[in-house]
């Protein structure tokens, strides 16, 4: 069972995703659970979103105590005792964080805390949408990163649930750009 | 396959049975079944009257008076607003009116505290309500139709439970009917004694001084045992539609029990995914309990199943509740213990509290149970899981 554990802050978009995620998984025939930190909302507190994929039925109800991967939409996060918690189980997850600076900074952080034996996947969701002025979310490069390291969810699937939720909203022409970051992402352009 | 939430598939659910009234207010963590349900309103796909009500006595003052009309009422609730029902609950159950209504556990105050326990749905338990328990969205999705059915098949009111935000706002698979099937399964509302049938005019909820009103109550208790005994049909004539079965009593690897754990709800699902994941030596000697329709209590099945159990091996059942019972035993234990006083060779029964006011459960916790169980470090205190001591 693939399991994801998301940390950001309320308002950034960490419950879509992981809703996405999921929502990809069942389309493909895959099962799934998408599920939120649950409490009231607050916009700028830390928040987690958790998912589960397996080609059986999940029964389990617990929150993600061992992830396989961890994703940070928010660098100021990494600090964070619930992000430091995720980052040491004893699963050894990869880290997809949302920063301007190296992996090798990301580690030095990390490693003030406890010795970070995953690997450690930076992407600047936010240079790589800067140019777009807001019309790109910053979670897209992000999940293009996650497609890629782990193939949990097809390109495709992905493409086509975010063009069904989003394609009213977004109109084409930003779903089209938003479907080329994505790929560039995911082809490491 | 569908990707939806429970409470969405509560909602979808109430799309397909399209009610006639739909008197609702809003609390957390329901608010996202009426919220869907408006939705589907404002669509226009289906014919329902939802009516914005200022209370939750209210929302089910008008359910009874929908449904004492002739229609077919369904409402949803949580904690604190299924707590304000109260009165009006005992109305509809006494009035014999098979109202439908979800629930997504919650937490009573005070403190006020907005997390999935069972202190809600177990607070009303005397009220005279059918009450199933589901693990997932597909189970919230079946029991409505269930629920539905058999309430209107002896003419009381039913609650369908769902863990609020573990259940409420999880997103999982979920496999529908056709409207045609959902039809087809509920069929129109008969209602016996229709207010608006002006052909025989007739008068509900009068008054019943001391010359009839235990007559009454009686018939109420009566029409319980109805809803136990004709709650079999009801659960195989949906079983052949979905495919899934919907026993009262669930059980899972009994044989060879020595120790088994009772639970309802999400965590039935945690607890058997623990199991499963129990070492050989330690899983061929635990089973687990799964208690779907707790109202009307299936005290005999139940009997029946422990007596075979134990004849067996079985020595020791753990049960855990999401809710107390102050001064008392909690709601599961003390229905499980009733159960079992008759029998000549009783297991032992244990006690678990869990998960008040929303305290995770851990599949490691589940395990600790068993583990304790089997090797006797247990005793008749009361105990409790994930609790600082």
């Amino acid at each position: 069972m693939f399991q994801l554990v998301i940390h950001g802050r309320g308002g950034q978009g960490a419950k879509t995703l992981a809703l996405m995620i999921a929502e990809t998984a069942i389309q493909a025939q895959s099962f799934a659970q998408a599920f939120p930190d649950f409490g009231p909302e607050r916009t700028g507190a830390p928040i987690r979103s958790f998912v589960r994929i397996d080609q059986e039925k999940i029964i389990t109800h617990e929150p993600v105590t061992r992830p396989d991967v961890v994703i940070v939409l928010d660098q100021s996060l990494i600090k964070n005792p619930e992000v430091l918690e995720s980052l040491s189980s004893s699963k050894n997850p990869a880290l997809i964080i949302n920063s301007p600076d190296s992996s090798g900074e990301i580690l030095k952080i990390l490693s003030q805390f406890f010795d970070f034996k995953g690997r450690i996947h930076v992407v600047d969701a936010l240079a790589a949408v800067a140019e777009f002025s807001g019309k790109i979310h910053p979670t897209v490069p992000i999940i293009g990163k996650l497609i890629k390291i782990t193939e949990i969810i097809s390109l495709d699937d992905f493409k086509k649930t975010y063009e069904s939720k989003f394609l009213e909203k977004l109109g084409e022409e930003s779903i089209k750009q938003t479907l080329k970051t994505l790929e560039d992402s995911y082809y490491g352009l | 396959m569908l990707a939806q939430t429970g409470a969405q598939a509560a909602a979808e659910a109430m799309r397909q049975i399209d009610p006639d009234v739909v008197p609702v207010y809003p609390i957390t963590p329901q608010t996202p079944i009426v919220e869907s349900f408006s939705k589907i309103v404002a669509d226009g796909l289906v014919n329902s009257e939802m009516i914005h009500v200022e209370s939750e006595h209210s929302a089910m003052s008008a359910a009874v008076g929908a449904q004492a009309a002739g229609a077919r009422a369904v409402t949803a609730s949580s904690s604190a607003g299924l707590a304000l029902m109260f009165e009006v609950l005992g109305v509809a159950s006494g009035m014999r009116l098979p109202i439908l209504m979800n629930i997504a556990n919650r937490a009573l105050s005070s403190p006020i505290n907005i997390h999935c326990d069972h202190s809600d749905s177990m607070g009303v338990r005397d009220s005279g309500w059918i009450q199933i328990y589901s693990e997932n969205a597909q189970e919230v999705y079946d029991h409505n139709f269930l629920a539905l059915k058999l309430a209107e098949k002896v003419s009381l009111p039913a609650m369908v439970m769902q863990d609020g935000f573990i259940t409420s706002h999880s997103l999982e698979n979920l496999e529908i009917l056709t409207d045609e099937q959902v039809k087809q399964f509920i069929g129109r509302y008969k209602p016996q004694y229709p207010l608006l049938n002006i052909e025989k005019p007739v008068t509900m909820g009068a008054i019943q001084l001391p010359d009839y009103f235990f007559e009454t109550k009686r018939q109420q208790i009566q029409a319980m045992s109805q809803a136990r005994e004709q709650y079999d049909a009801v659960a195989q004539e949906l079983s052949k539609l979905t495919g899934r079965s919907y026993p009262k009593i669930e059980t899972h690897n009994l044989e060879n029990a020595q120790a088994i754990i009772v639970v309802l709800n999400s965590t039935a699902g945690t607890a058997l995914a623990a199991m499963r994941k129990l070492k050989n030596e330690f899983r061929e000697k635990v089973g687990l309990i799964k208690i779907r329709l707790f109202l009307p209590f299936p005290q005999e099945e139940f009997r029946e199943i422990i007596k075979k159990a134990v004849g067996e091996n079985l020595k020791t059942i753990a049960v855990l509740d999401r809710a107390v019972s102050l001064g008392s035993d909690a709601p599961i234990a003390k229905e499980i213990k009733n159960a079992l006083f008759d029998l000549s060779n009783k297991p032992q029964v244990y006690s678990y509290i869990f998960g008040l006011g929303g305290r995770e459960i851990f599949e490691k916790d589940i395990k600790k149970v068993y583990l304790d169980l089997i090797s006797k470090k247990t005793d008749h205190q009361v105990k409790y899981i994930g609790l600082r001591q």
